[in-house]
């Protein structure tokens, strides 16, 4: 298992490192432009812009602050990055592998199936803890050289809940990617499948739909507004995150035990 | 080899009723088989008579239905690490990382098997002359069949479990690869190939096993079937053609002015006194090939 874990982290570094290229353009964009912005009208206009629903999804946050401004911009938008790049992951080492019988390849060697897709949990899983760090890096470096207040225990805060929710999310895109060996089907799903998803969590808090059925989306335990507030995190999201990307990995892991490897 | 040393008053592989059913088409159904340690079974089989799923049921990729395989004692389904430690397995049309190189593959099999080195493998690439430091995407498809076999034989397995073996290369490279085949067996190594040429399988096997649509339909010698099967007659006569009544079971293949072909199966003791009472003025008694044999057998599936 080591060894798998090895190589394919070496396979995945060069995808995972545009990513964040990426994914940190952005945050560092974010930040540079908000002493442009900070004090100005349009600034103090842009919240009331926004339609209730994506202001539901957002959170409650001060955008005038420098944190807040870094959660509308940046923040909020991580979950989305992080589920398509789980997805797409997933699809990439999941289901291409049996799609083109590499699988048939590691498989011939003494790997057994637990192995083979543990092996893609645990690289996944890092990487986004991967791209979660990197944001975690770059904003305590830039937000201080741009002149700004510092607070790493909301970054850190907000990018754990940033993290569980994305390895939730890969775990259950694993899954998926478990059962159909079509990487183009994976990623047509997990795309879509996130996009939906979050704009229908905007649409159940805008409707005020009872708290049981927003609790199936997985953005609903999303609480990166709290945390760049400075008000705690109530417990009961990370942990439901945390269950629900195990209980997804272990299924991921039993399906691909029992299923076949057809030719 | 603790372990499977242990258990190795079994044969090297056994297969016991297994079963294969994908929804409600048969892979394969009821295979019951055996084979020896040092020895080189073929399996014979049309396309879809159930040859790779044969195979990816011994290496645990396929789950079957009813029964069970083992290779050195150890289950294949249950122990499919200890399967896979003691077999090096080619699939059919190998699939290879397309952005990686042989050397790179071939690092990752030896630090999953937990080797420093592969001690047949340079051998192998040079025998084989295979493009270890090209990357895979590049490779042609004999290429690619070539840093298959060394990833798959260089580690010198005990067992070797091999997927039409040759496809793909040139006929040095087909050669070289039997005549290692060959080798490896004398060396004490069990060889099971799937194999659409038989006359690789005439060369390299001891026994072989013919499947046809899913079923182990004969396990025997290559003499036995050769032997068994039927003789290619050809009779030059002088007057009337010689009847072949009593000769055995017969079939005209050709007939001229004062030649026949047929083609007979039955005790040759029968074909000769036939034989001996016509006019007959020269005559060729042929020994089928290995593929003729087969294509007899094929011939004539539904009635056997």
């Amino acid at each position: 298992m080591r060894a798998l874990v090895i190589d394919l982290l070496g396979r995945s570094w060069f995808a995972l490192g545009w990513w964040m290229v990426g994914l940190l353009a952005m945050g560092a964009y974010v930040v540079a432009i908000y002493g442009s912005l900070s004090g100005t009208d349009e600034l103090a206009d842009l919240w009331d812009l926004y339609p209730a629903s994506i202001q539901e999804l957002i959170g409650d946050v001060n955008i005038g602050t420098i944190d807040g401004w870094i959660h509308l911009e940046f923040m909020s938008w991580i979950p989305l990055v992080l589920g398509m790049y789980g997805g797409i992951f997933a699809a990439g080492n999941i289901s291409r592998e049996a799609e083109t019988r590499t699988a048939d390849f590691v498989l011939g060697l003494p790997v057994s199936r637990i192995e083979f897709m543990a092996s893609r949990l645990v690289v996944g899983v890092f990487n986004i803890g991967a791209i979660c760090g990197g944001a975690f890096v770059l904003l305590v470096v830039q937000v201080p050289l741009m002149g700004y207040d510092v607070s790493p225990d909301r970054y850190a805060l907000a990018l754990a809940n940033a993290f569980l929710l994305g390895a939730a999310l890969f775990c259950g895109y694993a899954f998926i990617a478990s059962f159909i060996d079509e990487q183009a089907r994976v990623i047509g799903i997990a795309i879509g499948g996130t996009l939906v998803t979050y704009i229908a969590t905007a649409a159940l808090r805008a409707a005020s739909t009872p708290d049981v059925v927003r609790w199936l989306s997985p953005f609903e335990h999303y609480r990166a507004a709290d945390a760049m507030s400075g008000r705690a995190i109530e417990p009961g999201s990370p942990v439901v995150l945390a269950v629900a990307g195990v209980i997804a990995g272990a299924a991921a892991l039993y399906w691909y035990n029992q299923r076949d490897l057809a030719a | 080899m603790n372990e499977a040393g242990e258990r190795g008053a079994a044969p090297t592989i056994r297969l016991d009723a297994l079963t294969k059913f994908y929804g409600p088409n048969r892979g394969v159904e009821d295979l019951t088989l055996e084979v020896g340690a040092g020895e080189v079974l073929g399996f014979l089989g049309p396309n879809g008579a159930g040859k790779t799923t044969a195979l990816r049921l011994l290496m645990g990729l396929l789950r079957p239905t009813s029964g069970s395989a083992e290779v050195m004692g150890f289950d294949t389904m249950r122990e499919s690490v200890e399967v896979r430690r003691r077999v090096g397995y080619l699939p059919g049309d190998p699939a290879l990382y397309g952005n990686r190189n042989g050397n790179e593959l071939l690092k990752l099999a030896m630090r999953t098997r937990e080797i420093d080195r592969a001690p047949l493998a340079e051998r192998l690439i040079e025998t084989l002359n295979a493009p270890m430091e090209r990357d895979i995407r590049k490779c042609s498809r004999g290429m690619r069949q070539k840093v298959a076999l060394v990833l798959a034989l260089g580690h010198d397995p005990e067992v070797l479990v091999l997927d039409e073996p040759t496809t793909g290369l040139d006929p040095l490279g087909q050669r070289a690869m039997l005549s290692f085949l060959r080798e490896r067996a004398e060396a004490g190594r069990t060889v099971l190939l799937s194999s659409h040429m038989l006359s690789e399988v005439e060369q390299v096997c001891e026994r072989v096993a013919i499947l046809r649509e899913g079923k182990l339909r004969r396990v025997d010698t290559v003499e036995a079937l050769r032997e068994e099967k039927f003789r290619q007659v050809t009779v030059d006569f002088d007057g009337d053609a010689p009847s072949f009544e009593g000769a055995g079971e017969y079939e005209v293949i050709s007939q001229e002015a004062q030649r026949m072909v047929v083609r007979v199966r039955g005790d040759a003791r029968e074909l000769l006194s036939v034989l001996a009472a016509a006019q007959v003025t020269d005559v060729s008694i042929m020994e089928p090939s290995l593929e003729e044999v087969f294509l007899d057998f094929y011939r004539d599936g539904d009635s056997r």
